[in-house]
């Protein structure tokens, strides 16, 4: 039996940790027991209008430090309250704030659904000491949460997308200006926790890249927590991209439809029964207009499409039971029908989810998650009959569930377990006929049809603690166990806050986390995603997290934040492109390390008129690898200096919204050479020039930047309301480098760049209903 | 107290400017160069010990020629089964490198037979390689004689009667295969009764922009014993050779990189060559010549 358990440091380490988490119950408990003839108050908030749960919403107790906000599922839970006549606010960005008196009796228990109406006037530069007291509490290092608004308005070709709309966060890097890839501080796309609404989600992208796979429309809320998560997260070495999909409309029907360049989107929602349901759907068009073309095999034209559909319900069972049913497909399809060449490429994700929330008492929550998700991506084709074809799927079920018990108003904990179903197939048929594929589980002569099972458990504890008015604490640990490699992982958690000054907070994590997937994939298309399990070839990713921040307010209405990180991480992988004779997961990769370390400096405006932000990195990262570069370190790829991006919006009346994004990046790495020869194979005269590199991405290409702006013109349409988005992308027309390469073809050797997109300026236009 | 902390801003801005500014420019591509030797060999069972190139790489800032590289003065030796052959060097007409062979050709590479190189340069650089050569490889159902080249081009349907097999080759699943075309330049002095009919080209679009559009082979990778005639592979009407080759696996690493590798970079991960570049490799191989018929004229 293997364990994977952190050096014996480490392990005294995570057995102190259990040790505080057990401490820190019994305290709490007592003091718990301590406070009676108090109140308690819990319940929901929600919009005024949709009746949609509103996620991180303060609700506070008006000259007390007392207070919460909503989770997840829009509930908060708020503890020894003192009787009497009571203030609760009630407040959540871009809603206006709500003041309600409230006579609490001792002992009582107060279930309240509040609800809040979308603001009509600004609230700019308003500072209330009560949300402050409870913002004070909250570590949430590392984490980022822009208002989902905001982030609609980063549109590339007229296309709000997610993904693209966090690369202009400091520090969320990207490969090439065609991928929404996202390489947070020094980790990979495939490190990345993503979840939509707790069922994780592989490969989410479309056109080779280009966009997410996640229509903005169906979108509620999204967090990306960059390091140092906490222990209900796992699984994944860099950071968690926390999305969660709207319930729909309780009160009426409505829909938005919206009709782009690039693709077209519908979405609907609605109340039914005790409850309501969302619907959404995006596809593009191009496919449909090829086809109206006249076919000529000669210079056939490829063919391309893709689409993706959200779907979600939700019912109240009772006062204390929620249910919600909600399911995901996204699919990308190329094909070429040639003369005597044809092939196919698609990729496609399927996820459900059925969630249940149970209220416990009036202070504890539980959540549990069953989902399953299966994402697949292929190659196939046939050239003068001769067959061929590549498949890989994972299939993911899984059982999550939690439990969060609002103990005190000092004390929240959190415990929760995690199983999960792992299938993996890889399909290889290089025989010429495409009905000859192995038997499962055999690799013959041309053909491979290995199937791979695999149970992996989880479970966790955490606890917020807040040990005075000033210091705040977070401690958890996560255990984990892989059936496959039989390792046991143990993954303790910390964060601290300390509230220096009024408006001056220091916070610091560290953590261990373990990866268990590994994922092949080419660096500038995010199409063939190979996703494998550790076996008994290759060892579980571990990373080490350490995070300093410095959290301030320089002027009112305006948040600043500085974080610095070093990451250090163990079994990290690259791809071997041109492995063909597979058998092993090992077969696939270079194993190897990495080291990131950098600052981040981030300050942003929520509210008014104006609002934005101006982010910046200084960010290294080295890998080594033995079988890479000599196995000498280099930096990888995608490791870019400077990082700097300066966002803002601007509402200039009811009709108009102006907006730009401007973003800095150091240029990409590239691999220089500085001889050639030429090789031939037998029979052939003239051969193959090739150039030999230097040091692996030794060098730099020059930086890449662009200016984007977007106007926002409200209207009507047939009495409907309606909005014209014009945006053009890439103002100056600055055409970033993709890659660098030394061409041979004629005997002086040239260093050709192929270079992205130039200006593209788009008309969309959105009607809601 | 408002102002101070605005000024502090706009410093933090303008350093911040500053770092960009400093680091905003590219990297040059590198000048310096270091030559370096490569082995190029290719040992084909039963097949004499010829065509042994040594050459050296050029600076990319120079002008590339062939010539340049030639190295005519390494003292190269084959060590087999305890044997020693120490090779000579010979420069035909046409050819701007030349060559390292063993003079005597009733000496044959050996199936299942490991074989080293040792490459010593004159300005002291050491070179080694080794390869062990596959069993030999057969037809199980070579191609015809004559094939038909397809009328409906459009299509290029090839059916099971044109199906090419051959043996599996021990401890081995990935094949090499190649097509040449023997005479681009004649083709009815080869038909029965003789024309005077000269031989054409396949005209595809897509092989427009093919680095190696000149060449009279095409190399392809097969994972099985067996593949359909693929009308594609053939570039010219008239005289082929269609070779089958089990290959050890530095010479299907070496085609991967040649022929899949991206942006024309060598890989050292590919290159089985000690103290140098290139690769020492072997294979065995079965030949059959073909007649493609044209579908018009």
């Amino acid at each position: 039996m293997h364990f994977q358990i952190p050096i014996s440091i480490r392990g005294g380490r995570s057995l102190g940790l259990l040790a505080l988490v057990a401490i820190s119950l019994i305290t709490a408990t007592g003091t718990l027991l301590s406070q009676d003839n108090t109140a308690a108050l819990n319940g929901y908030v929600v919009d005024a209008d949709t009746k949609e749960t509103l996620i991180g919403a303060t609700v506070a107790i008006k000259g007390t430090k007392l207070g919460a906000f909503t989770n997840k599922s829009g509930y908060f839970s708020i503890r020894n309250i003192p009787p009497g006549k009571q203030t609760v606010t009630i407040s959540s960005v871009g809603y206006d704030r709500q003041e309600i008196p409230i006579n609490f009796v001792a002992d009582e228990s107060r279930k309240m659904t509040f609800t809040l109406k979308l603001g009509a006037v600004s609230s700019e530069g308003v500072t209330v000491t009560t949300e402050r007291n409870v913002e004070k509490r909250q570590i949430d290092i590392s984490k980022v949460n822009i208002p989902i608004a905001q982030l609609n308005q980063l549109r590339v070709g007229g296309e709000a997308d997610v993904f693209r709309s966090l690369q202009y966060l400091p520090g969320v890097l990207t490969s090439s200006q065609i991928s929404s890839g996202l390489y947070i501080r020094g980790g990979s796309p495939d490190q990345n926790l993503v979840l939509l609404d707790g069922s994780t989600v592989y490969n989410p992208t479309h056109l080779l890249g280009f966009f997410s796979a996640f229509n903005p429309d169906a979108v509620k809320d999204l967090d990306l927590i960059k390091g140092g998560f906490p222990a209900e997260f796992g699984g994944r070495l860099s950071a968690v991209l926390n999305l969660t999909q709207k319930d729909g409309n309780r009160e009426k029907f409505e829909g938005v439809a919206s009709l782009g360049a690039i693709s077209s989107r519908l979405s609907l929602q609605g109340p039914i029964g005790n409850g309501s349901w969302f619907l959404g759907g995006r596809r593009t068009y191009l496919d449909l207009l090829i086809g109206l073309l006249p076919k000529d095999k000669e210079n056939p034209l490829p063919n391309f499409n893709f689409y993706d559909l959200n779907g979600k319900i939700t019912q109240d069972l009772s006062e204390n039971d929620r249910i919600s049913l909600t399911g995901f497909m996204s699919a990308d399809k190329l094909s070429l029908d040639g003369a005597g060449l044809s092939f196919g490429i698609g990729i496609g994700n399927r996820a459900g989810a059925f969630r249940w929330n149970h209220i416990f008492g009036n202070n504890l929550f539980s959540t549990l998650n069953i989902s399953g998700s299966r994402y697949v991506n292929g190659f196939d084709g046939d050239q003068s009959g001769f067959g061929f074809s590549i498949q890989n799927t994972i299939e993911d079920y899984t059982a999550r569930g939690n439990v969060e018990w609002f103990a005190s108003d000092a004390l929240t904990v959190k415990a929760g377990f995690e199983t999960s179903r792992y299938i993996f197939n890889y399909l290889k048929n290089f025989t010429g006929k495409k009905d000859s594929t192995a038997q499962s589980g055999t690799v013959t002569s041309g053909s491979t049809n290995l199937t791979v099972r695999d149970w992996a458990h989880a479970v966790f504890a955490q606890t917020n603690y807040q040990l005075t008015d000033l210091l705040s604490l977070q401690i958890g640990i996560r255990g984990g166990y892989s059936n496959l490699s039989n390792t046991y992982t143990a993954d303790p958690r910390a964060a601290i806050r300390y509230q220096w000054q009024e408006d001056i907070a220091f916070k610091a994590a560290w953590g261990i986390y373990h990866q268990y997937l590994h994922l092949a994939s080419a660096p500038d298309f995010s199409f063939f995603d190979t996703w494998l399990p550790t076996d008994s070839t290759v060892s579980i990713g571990r990373s080490d997290h350490y995070i300093f921040s410095v959290e301030t307010s320089p002027v009112d209405g305006y948040d600043l934040n500085v974080d610095t990180y070093y990451k250090k991480l163990y079994n990290i992988n690259e791809a071997n492109q041109l492995a063909t004779d597979v058998r092993n997961v090992s077969d696939i990769f270079f194993s190897g390390n990495g080291t990131a370390y950098g600052v981040e400096v981030f300050l942003q405006k929520k509210k008014g008129d104006f609002t934005g932000w101006i982010g910046y990195a200084l960010g290294y990262i080295t890998a080594q690898f033995d079988s890479i570069n000599g196995g000498k370190e280099f930096r990888p790829k995608y490791d870019r200096r400077h990082d700097l991006k300066i966002v803002g919006q601007y509402k200039i009346n009811d009709r108009w919204d102006l907006g730009a994004s401007f973003s800095f990046q150091s240029g990409q790495s590239y691999t220089g050479a500085t001889s050639r020869f030429n090789t031939a194979l037998p029979g052939e005269s003239t051969g193959t020039d090739l150039v030999v590199p230097a040091q692996r991405y030794g060098l730099r290409l020059p930086p890449s930047h662009q200016l984007n702006i977007n106007a926002n013109y409200n209207s009507t349409l047939f009495g409907l309301p309606m909005r014209l988005l014009i945006d053009i992308y890439n103002v100056y027309s600055r055409r970033d480098i993709w890659f660098r390469y030394y061409d041979t073809k004629k005997t002086v050797t040239e260093v050709t760049d192929v270079r992205l997109l130039p200006i593209l300026p788009t008309v969309s236009l959105e009607v809601k209903f | 107290m408002m102002i101070t902390k605005l000024m502090r801003g706009a410093l933090l801005a303008m350093g911040c400017a500053l770092t960009l500014l400093v680091a905003a420019c590219g990297d040059a591509p590198p000048t310096d160069y270091i030559p370096q030797y490569v082995v190029q060999a290719y040992l084909i069972v039963d097949s004499p010990l010829v065509a042994v190139r040594i050459t050296r790489s050029q600076s990319v800032t120079d002008t590339f020629k062939v010539a340049n590289g030639a190295v005519p003065d390494a003292d190269v030796r084959i060590i087999t089964g305890g044997q020693t052959l120490p090779l000579q060097y010979r420069r035909t007409e046409g050819d701007a490198i030349g060559e390292y062979y063993y003079p005597d050709t009733t000496v044959r590479i050996r199936p299942n037979t490991q074989y080293r190189i040792e490459v010593r340069a004159k300005d002291g650089s050491f070179l080694t390689a080794q390869t062990t050569t596959p069993e030999r490889i057969s037809w199980v159902k070579p191609p015809f004689d004559t094939l038909q080249y397809p009328i409906d081009t459009l299509s290029l349907l090839s059916p099971d009667s044109l199906k090419l097999k051959w043996n599996a080759v021990p401890n081995m699943s990935e094949y090499l295969i190649s097509i040449r075309c023997l005479d681009t330049a004649e083709y009815g002095k080869y038909l029965n009764p003789p024309t005077a009919e000269k031989n054409r080209r396949m005209v595809r679009k897509f092989e427009d922009q093919d680095p190696q559009y000149a060449e009279v082979i095409r190399w392809g990778f097969l994972a099985s014993t067996e593949t359909p005639t693929m009308w594609a592979a053939f570039k010219w009407y008239g005289k082929q050779v269609v070779t089958i080759y089990a290959p050890d696996q530095s010479m299907v690493r070496w085609f991967k990189m040649t022929n899949w590798g991206g942006n024309g970079q060598y890989n050292p991960l590919l290159s089985n060559v000690e103290g140098g570049l290139g690769v020492f490799t072997s294979a065995s191989a079965a030949s059959k010549e073909v007649f493609v018929l044209k579908n018009q004229p």
